[in-house]
């Protein structure tokens, strides 16, 4: 008998009622790879978005599937060939397959070491697991907006998990940020160095209040906001959107997700430099799933949702 | 699509020709249509299940690591390639299931690089795992110019890769290989020798105060290896696990679109080319396999498309 683990799993697509927990095999460890034990495994809406089923024209999945994309945690194993790591390394890591099942909501995740990265040693376990997707996002990004010092960002959605991350790095490299939130989260983004205004009808107007002009860049993490995108746009400006397919018929980019060892040592970096925190809004051990689903779907971005260990 | 598959672990009588949903595209990833695909030792290994403590595999599985192709679609956010590109990939995943032995193959950017320019589609489906295993190879042996390396396996696929590029880099380099091959080593830079009993006198009478590195392609000769090292000498092996407790390295490779690149430019300036040994449509994987386990050494096996 192989040895077998706690997992949640969902068997088909669906709602928060498809999610059980199950006892499945240890994943093995291949070459090259590492085997991790989950302190804490950050929620992302995407997750959800697939268990859905909305995002079956681009990744196959096969059930039953181990939700989950990020974590943070303690290597238990190494696969052959694994120089860059031991066991009783604490480790970060954003997992992203072209084939969705071995998920980060489970006692044990085997990861390609090509995308894990040394945990920032000033953070939580929680604040960690909170920081790979959303972090990747964010920088993938400001990267691909080659913004210079003292352009203007309109950032949609920056009470969010990438938001937040994206707020933080883009004032850190010297750029006015104004971004779209709830009234309730406007003094942590005035924190983060970002100016707030609300979103929703009107939107458009009040950007351009505060930058007469347009601005020189867009971010879209929240998606069907490319009318208010274009309405404050500079002529020349560059706009992207992690979520909305749209902006790529109107001159902007799309940003996928990628995962990379060397991009999550830069966010290491910047959050040992002090430049860079996370927000954890709530945890739930794994075994409430669903919960943690359901406030995630709520919207209510007081910052990250985070899984903690089985307590059951 | 048309594709190689086998619904268990087993010798070639498991491989089946099915007909397989298209692979989605993911965000970052590219669709290939597969032009021609490298047959490796390791594919046929991983089907009889001799991998199976290491590697999670999906039934049915289609097999295959290597590919090079034409870019068919491009995910959302894959601004290194456009379709139309031709490419070349080693692409093996955690989870084993979607190989390259099919009419198309989806792979992430991150493991995809365009083809040498200077291969036709076969020669550039037999490099990528060869290829790869030999730099990373000769990148942790970090081999000097004029050092001396003994290649187990010279004529294996990552035999004449690595020959050529430890040659390039000034090298000394003795190979082992049947008598049949030693013709080839020696045109690719190699002094060959006879492998089996009294390889290690046989080394030795070239290289009197031993090696200074070793790459052991074949597996099994590790007393061989220790027998010819200079004290010092560093070795790894591609298939030997106990290479590691007696000081050297168990290499894996894996799969990087960087390291492709590096390989694509030595092969386009002169330094490296691939000898294919024989080729086969993709519906006779069987027999394909069935001469990759004769181990004849005669160059690399690839597929070309369904006929």
């Amino acid at each position: 008998m192989s040895p077998t683990m706690k997992a949640m799993t969902y068997a088909q697509y669906g709602g928060t009622d498809v999610l059980s927990s199950t006892e499945l095999p240890v994943p093995k460890v291949s070459p090259g790879c590492v085997l991790v034990r989950m302190k804490a495994a950050g929620v992302n809406p995407m997750d959800w978005k697939i268990m859905a089923g909305w995002m079956d024209d681009f990744y196959a999945v096969r059930f039953p599937v181990i939700p989950g994309a990020d974590v943070a945690g303690v290597v238990e194993a190494v696969g052959i060939d694994t120089p860059e790591f031991s066991v009783g390394d604490e480790v970060y890591s954003f997992v992203l397959r072209d084939t969705f099942q071995g998920g980060t909501f489970a006692e044990l995740v085997s990861l390609p070491a090509s995308m894990v990265a040394r945990k920032p040693a000033s953070l939580s376990w929680e604040q960690a697991a909170g920081l790979p997707q959303a972090g990747l996002a964010a920088l993938r990004t400001l990267d691909t907006l080659a913004l210079n010092r003292g352009d203007t960002l309109l950032i949609h959605n920056g009470s969010g998990g990438v938001g937040r991350i994206g707020v933080q790095l883009a004032v850190n490299a010297g750029i006015r940020v104004i971004a779209t939130t709830s009234p309730e989260n406007f003094t942590r983004l005035r924190e983060l160095g970002a100016e707030p205004v609300e979103y929703g009808e009107g939107l458009s107007d009040r950007v351009l209040a505060l930058a007469p002009g347009g601005v020189d860049a867009v971010a879209d993490f929240i998606g069907d906001v490319v009318d208010q995108t274009m309405a404050v746009l500079k002529p020349a400006g560059r706009h992207v959107s992690i979520t909305d397919g749209a902006v790529l018929g109107r001159g902007g980019l799309f940003i996928g997700g990628r995962a990379d060892t060397h991009s999550l040592d830069r966010l290491s970096q910047l959050v040992d430099a002090g430049a860079l925190t996370v927000d954890v809004a709530a945890t739930y051990p794994l075994q409430e799933v669903a919960a943690a689903f359901q406030a995630s779907m709520s919207g209510h971005s007081d910052g990250k949702i985070v899984m903690t260990a089985f307590t059951i | 699509m048309k594709a190689m598959t086998y619904p268990q672990y087993g010798g070639p009588e498991v491989l089946e020709q099915s007909e397989r949903p298209d692979p989605k595209v993911s965000p970052g990833s590219v669709l290939i249509r597969v032009k021609a695909a490298g047959v490796n030792p390791v594919d046929w290994k991983v089907m009889a299940g001799y991998l199976d403590q290491i590697m999670d595999v999906t039934f049915p599985v289609i097999p295959g690591w290597d590919v090079a192709g034409v870019v068919e679609a491009v995910g959302l956010d894959t601004p290194e390639f456009q379709v139309g590109d031709e490419v070349y990939s080693y692409g093996r995943r955690d989870t084993v299931q979607g190989g390259t032995f099919a009419e198309l193959v989806a792979l992430p950017a991150s493991a995809v690089a365009r083809k040498p320019q200077s291969l036709n589609w076969e020669q550039a489906a037999g490099l990528p795992l060869t290829g790869l295993t030999a730099l990373r190879s000769l990148d942790v042996l970090e081999l000097q110019s004029g050092e001396t390396l003994l290649v187990h396996n010279g004529a294996g696929g990552v035999g004449r890769a690595a020959i050529q590029l430890a040659v390039h880099s000034g090298a000394r380099v003795i190979a082992t290989a049947s008598a049949k091959n030693h013709a080839r080593l020696r045109e690719l830079g190699a002094e060959p020798v006879e492998y089996g009993d009294g390889v290690a006198d046989r080394v030795l009478a070239l290289a009197p105060g031993g090696v200074d590195a070793v790459a052991d392609f074949a597996g099994g000769v590790l007393e061989a290896t220790l027998a010819v090292l200079k004290d010092g000498g560093r070795h790894v092996s591609i298939a030997d696990g106990s290479a590691a407790a007696h000081g050297g390295r168990y290499l894996w490779v894996r799969p990087d679109a960087r390291e492709l690149e590096r390989l694509s430019g030595m092969v386009d300036a002169g330094t490296l080319t691939v000898d294919v040994g024989a080729t086969f449509p993709m519906q006779q994987a069987s027999a394909a396999f069935a001469a990759s386990m004769s181990g004849h050494g005669g160059g690399k096996i690839v597929l070309t498309p369904f006929s």
